[in-house]
């Protein structure tokens, strides 16, 4: 379970998180929706350790232990990842290289060469991805949605037990959409305990990827909490957050 | 494709004319150079495509001289001495192409002169120059393309970049295009500094400590970049870590 108390976070002297509060608990999918510059990236990256960010109150404490004092890599190894939104290209550096120094770090031993080709092997057949992209160079040349399978494609190899996923339907065609949301799902279904933050601005990954809360953030704060329809009510009438306040004050549908 | 090890002497394309050793080439052949007693190499290619790989490791000051006389190059030189290297090419005829990847490990101050001359047009060059520098090492890539007049359709890249491990300020690029004619398109970049912050940084949130996400990125630059098959490039990640952690 992660728990986010009253978490405040500032860059470049520009409060970007103010007072933040969530909990996911072990096996949920939540998802956060708003405008671009709310916070919604910031997010996933304190969660992640970027030193970009400084936090200047407040906890984040996963399976009951603070996080806050771990580093990167440590955080990582406690099972978080943040597929990014825009991951960068690393010349020289291919794939398979990466993954297995990845996994024989999280493991403290040298991983059996033969397994993990089975399971990379494994994992690029479900993700319809060419053979040969495990041999080329981390998103080097790869287009948006070769980039957002290969984040897809590590998650796969490095099973951890807390996702983000930062925009992860951005620049993907509706095919790869489908084989993006598809593994997400075949993942969660086989790591029941797995739970899940999307950020995303539409709900077409949540046609597929059903989520248990949909949260709305302004100004660094949840301002409203609901279900998949209040992610419906958003793509219907846009971030007009007085409409889909008081709609859903009142109770009463905003896409009518 | 036939594998040649120059420094055997043994093999019909290399004479050794005053200590210089000439490379005759003219069907498609990989070339490896290694620790041998010579210092200067002349490559004339003719009509051919040829991967060349030096790995002057222990060498002294070395000197590569490339003649393409319509063909491909692919030159790749790993260099961990505290000697200077220069690699002249000579474009002489059309469809003229090089590309060459220069890796050094710089323990001391080393210089690296590459020299491309666009003799004729469409012709290309790319030059790709990585250096790290450690102990009280330093680089100078000193790096200059020539396209003279009616040199049309020519393409110059020049891409350099050192990493530096230690405290030197004395780490200097030299891009220089010296261009003589319009219809050339031409582009270079040079960086000296560490490496990106978001590149740690995606490599650290997949579970890599600081350390491990340097030396994967150090492989990478030095190794990963070499236009080289797999199993050599596996050989000198092991070299690399086996000689220089």
């Amino acid at each position: 379970m992660l728990e986010i108390k009253d978490l405040t976070v500032k860059v470049e002297n520009k409060i970007i998180l103010d007072k933040f509060n969530l909990t996911i608990e072990d096996g949920k999918t939540h998802v956060i929706m708003g405008p671009n510059g709310v916070g919604k990236s910031t997010l996933t990256k304190v969660i992640m350790c970027d030193l970009n960010y400084k936090i200047i109150s407040g906890d984040i404490i996963y399976n009951n232990e603070s996080i806050l004092n771990l580093t990167t890599d440590q955080r990582a190894k406690k099972g978080i990842f943040l597929a990014m939104q825009n991951p960068p290209y690393i010349d020289g550096v291919t794939n398979a290289d990466f993954l297995r120094t990845a996994l024989s770090s999280k493991y403290e031993k040298n991983i059996n060469l033969y397994s993990f080709i089975k399971k990379l092997d494994d994992a690029v057949d479900d993700l319809k991805m060419p053979e040969e992209m495990v041999h080329r160079s981390v998103n080097k040349g790869f287009s948006g949605g070769e980039k957002k399978k290969n984040e897809i494609l590590q998650m796969k190899i490095l099973e951890p037990t807390f996702i983000m996923l930062d925009e992860i339907d951005s620049g993907v065609d509706v095919d790869a959409l489908k084989i993006v949301a598809d593994n997400i799902n075949k993942y969660k279904e086989n790591n029941k305990d797995v739970s899940c933050l999307i950020i995303t601005h539409y709900t077409h990954l949540l046609n597929y990827v059903k989520p248990d809360y949909v949260h709305v953030l302004k100004d660094g704060k949840v301002i409203k909490t609901g279900d998949y329809k209040l992610a419906l009510q958003i793509e219907n009438n846009g971030f007009n957050f007085d409409k889909v306040v008081i709609d859903a004050f009142n109770g009463s549908d905003a896409s009518e | 494709m036939n594998r040649i090890l120059i420094g055997s002497g043994n093999n019909e394309i290399q004479t050794i004319n005053n200590d210089k050793v000439i490379i005759d080439i003219k069907k498609d052949v990989n070339v490896l150079i290694e620790n041998d007693d010579f210092n200067k190499y002349v490559f004339n290619v003719y009509s051919s495509s040829v991967n060349v790989f030096c790995k002057s490791e222990y060498k002294d000051n070395a000197t590569y001289e490339i003649n393409i006389n319509k063909g491909y190059v692919s030159f790749n030189n790993l260099s961990y001495s505290s000697n200077d290297v220069q690699i002249d090419v000579n474009l002489n005829k059309e469809n003229s192409s090089v590309s060459i990847c220069n890796s050094v490990i710089a323990k001391h101050d080393v210089t690296h002169k590459i020299k491309i001359m666009h003799n004729c047009k469409n012709t290309y060059s790319k030059v790709n120059n990585n250096g790290i520098t450690k102990e009280d090492g330093s680089i100078f890539f000193d790096v200059l393309s020539l396209a003279p007049k009616k040199c049309k359709n020519c393409k110059i890249y020049q891409d350099s970049k050192i990493i530096s491990f230690n405290d030197t300020n004395k780490n200097q690029i030299n891009p220089v295009l010296l261009i003589d004619e319009y219809d050339v398109e031409a582009k270079h970049s040079a960086f000296i500094g560490n490496f990106n912050f978001n590149d740690l940084f995606y490599l650290m949130s997949r579970g890599l400590n600081k350390k491990q996400a340097k030396e994967l990125l150090t492989k990478g630059l030095l190794i990963g970049t070499l236009d080289l098959c797999f199993d050599e490039k596996e050989m000198l990640k092991k070299k690399l870590d086996d000689d220089w952690r």
